[in-house]
């Protein structure tokens, strides 16, 4: 269900004032990119109506709407949410009328059923009424006929669905521009997919920035104020040396890299066809390059960059070739990113972009995001589809929070550290370039051995193929390399944790001295 | 002595099922994990109808798993003429009228049953699966909404092929002309992905009655034209 539409049904998130619905009788509303933001209603493109309902997302009375990115303008049909049908005939939906028998269906169901055809019968479904036009021109439907029957080897051609057709009939007339307008369909679902592909970043998400950060501090000095008590920081000037700050342009790359391919999502691609997709591709989830084998594959990458000196202790690394994944790549257009989530394996983490910027938001380990549902082992993570929807819907949330999440945003040249447990959402603003590792020390050593060693490891371990196995070896590679400080460190902990407890103790009795306690005699 | 669930459907009706088979369904077992399943479980989106199929389904396939489970203890590999069995009676259980297989589409999803979704939803796929638009709108009474202009419009359109041999993909595109003969290009691509032969047909239909000539009919020239073998 789009979650747009949730705040209808989740009381939980409180909003300060209830909706206002907005009535403009004699507006004409077209999509023009140039325009200033509509007043707080989500306008879509509605080409001939004279009135448009919208008793949708609205946070705030000044608030300014939802701004469309500018590649937005020129659909050929427009998919309406279900409110603005509020208040005409139900029978004004050409969805349900172009449906037939199969009306009953949902629009999510309708598209399982429609991701089971091949590209031939769903381009035949175009076809067959206005309501069907819509829904097989649905993108993720092609993307995926794409990814499995080209694999990485397509060459993006504006849209998936154009992507496929000249993928599988190079020769064909082409396809570019479907020249039907449909009007009167409306699908919050459908509504929802689009306007997530199609939105920029609020400037108020973008606005807080309450990160610690560090120019120029020593290793001591980071690993007690920061690694030590887990607490994230965004390093500056820790780059300046890398090669790859100068070398690794777009162009460049594609040089340096030629055939080599990259994994980016479900497939692998050259980086010439990567950034082909990447300098087109509006979509609510991005395909995003992300490579743990980028070093192994092209050697000079490997030797571009350099670990920031606060980050080389890196005990897995005992483990020789049967470490886990433990740094990657990562490429993507502006939109892409990761939606919340912790690191595998209990793993700390930095993150260092090489170009372009990043909007980061972290949660500490105890308290888990709004929107986001993890499953009582920590398995599996339910969340918003896109990280865009999760903007939308839940950043408000925690506004009012006595504890907020730590945000910034990470330019070129910076680094953010990323403590282990805790939970991040990245979205990249521009076209980016970074590198990530994640590592343990003995800060997180015995976090990464009790994760290691729980029983659903074979769950939860990532990263390795010897999921099962992991612990025992990496015990056996940190006892032989330095013996008895696992030991230490469990003895350290367990003195911290009893302090912890006299502190408490005498925490009470000095209260209880300092003026509150009264004999009664 | 198996544990019995008690599900209501929304006529009233009270369906009476073992506690294995009620857990074939996600939502159910969550339910009765939460323990909420102590005076029945209402469930208001299905009718006795539907919910007696469901029923139906969900104890065949445990039994199967059941069987299978048995047989894997016995270390006995002879399975397949068991799956054999099971998929003949998914696909007899499948056979019902549209409106009968909808409903199990959102039983199914309501209810969380991964196996009943798959093959309903596979099932609706098959019946879209190779047919032109026209023989669609006749499966599931769609009535064709598109204006003659809008038709026109359509320059480019993926089509299936009826041709026996060649054609999987075929791409047409309309030239208009405003006085006959009409000429339609067709462009094939071969089954394989390989080459492709542009021929030019004419139709003797008018181009604004694109779809009233249909697809078929336009390979049907070409073959009589001698240009697929």
């Amino acid at each position: 269900m789009p979650s747009v539409f949730h705040s209808l049904t989740s009381p939980h998130l409180c909003r300060k004032k209830l909706k206002k619905r907005r009535r403009n009788p004699t507006k004409t509303l077209t999509l023009n990119p140039s325009r200033k933001p509509p007043t707080p209603n989500l306008e879509p493109q509605v080409s001939g109506r004279e009135e448009a309902e919208e008793p949708l997302e609205e946070e705030e009375e000044e608030e300014v709407g939802f701004k469309l990115r500018p590649s937005a303008s020129s659909r050929s049909f427009a998919v309406q949410p279900l409110g603005n049908l509020f208040l005409l005939d139900p029978c004004a939906n050409a969805r349900n009328s172009g449906l037939g028998a199969l009306r009953v269906l949902s629009d999510e169901l309708l598209l399982d059923i429609l991701g089971l055809l091949c590209g031939r019968d769903v381009a035949v479904l175009s076809a067959v009424s206005r309501s069907f036009y819509v829904f097989a021109g649905h993108e993720p439907l092609w993307k995926n006929l794409v990814l499995e029957e080209l694999k990485g080897d397509f060459l993006f051609d504006g849209s998936w669905k154009s992507t496929y057709v000249s993928g599988i009939a190079p020769r064909s007339a082409p396809s570019h521009g479907a020249a039907i307008t449909i009007r009167n369909f409306y699908s919050d679902y459908l509504f929802q997919s689009w306007l997530c592909a199609n939105l920029e970043m609020k400037p108020e998400w973008l606005e807080r920035d309450n990160i610690e950060r560090r120019r120029g501090i020593s290793v001591e000095e980071f690993v007690e104020s920061f690694e030590e008590p887990n607490r994230p920081v965004l390093l500056e000037g820790c780059l300046e040396s890398w090669p790859a700050m100068e070398k690794w342009t777009w162009e460049q790359l594609v040089k340096v890299c030629g055939d080599v391919k990259f994994a980016a999502g479900p497939v692998e691609m050259t980086l010439e066809r990567y950034f082909r997709y990447a300098d087109s591709a509006r979509e609510e989830r991005p395909l995003y390059l992300f490579d743990p084998n980028f070093a192994k594959k092209v050697p000079e990458m490997g030797s571009d960059y350099e670990v920031p000196v606060y980050f080389r202790e890196d005990l897995f690394s005992f483990l020789g070739e049967e470490r886990p994944d433990y740094r990657w790549v990562i490429i993507g257009p502006a939109g892409s990113g990761s939606s919340f989530h912790v690191d595998p394996n209990s793993t700390s983490a930095w993150n260092a972009v090489i170009k372009g910027s990043k909007k980061w938001v972290m949660f500490p380990p105890e308290i888990v995001p709004p929107g986001v549902h993890p499953s009582p082992d920590g398995a599996e993570v339910a969340c918003p589809v896109s990280i865009m929807e999760w903007f939308m819907n839940f950043y408000g949330a925690c506004k009012n929070w006595k504890r907020r999440p730590i945000e910034c945003i990470c330019r070129t040249g910076e680094v953010v550290f990323v403590p282990n447990g805790w939970w991040h959402l990245v979205i990249n603003l521009e076209d980016s370039v970074a590198i990530t590792q994640n590592y343990v020390s003995r800060r997180n050593l015995l976090n990464v051995l009790d994760f290691l060693g729980r029983p659903n490891a074979s769950e939860l371990v990532s990263g390795t193929k010897d999921r099962v196995n992991l612990y025992d070896k990496f015990r056996n590679a940190i006892d032989a390399a330095f013996p008895g400080t696992i030991d230490q460190l469990r003895q350290k902990a367990h003195e911290k944790m009893t302090q912890k407890k006299k502190l408490t103790f005498w925490e009470s009795v000095s209260d209880a001295n300092a003026g509150g306690f009264k004999f009664s005699f | 002595m198996a544990e019995k669930i008690i599900l209501k459907s929304s006529d009233g009706e009270v369906f009476e099922v073992e506690e294995t088979v009620a857990m074939e369904s996600q939502t159910i077992k969550h339910m009765i994990e939460d323990d909420c399943a102590g005076n029945g479980i209402p469930l208001p989106n299905v009718t006795s109808k539907i919910l007696s199929k469901v029923i139906e389904y969900c104890k065949r396939h445990v039994e199967a798993s059941a069987a299978a489970a048995s047989k894997y203890a016995a270390e006995d590999s002879s399975s397949k003429p068991a799956d054999n069995e099971l998929k003949a009676w998914d696909e007899e259980f499948v056979r019902v009228d549209q409106a009968t297989l909808f409903d199990l589409i959102l039983a199914a999803n309501y209810l969380n049953i991964k196996g009943l979704l798959d093959l309903t939803c596979q099932t609706v796929a098959d019946m879209i699966k190779g047919k032109t638009p026209e023989e669609i709108r006749k499966t599931f009474n769609i009535k064709n909404d598109f204006t003659p202009e809008e038709e026109d419009e359509m320059k480019v359109r993926l089509i299936s092929g009826k041709s026996t041999k060649h054609i999987a993909v075929v791409w047409q595109s309309v030239v208009k002309a405003t006085e006959p003969p009409t000429c339609m290009r067709l462009v094939f691509v071969m089954e394989n992905g390989n080459g492709w032969l542009p021929a030019v047909v004419t139709s003797g239909s008018r181009a604004s009655a694109f779809g009233g000539l249909g697809e078929y009919n336009c390979l049907r020239c070409c073959l009589a034209y001698g240009l697929l073998r």
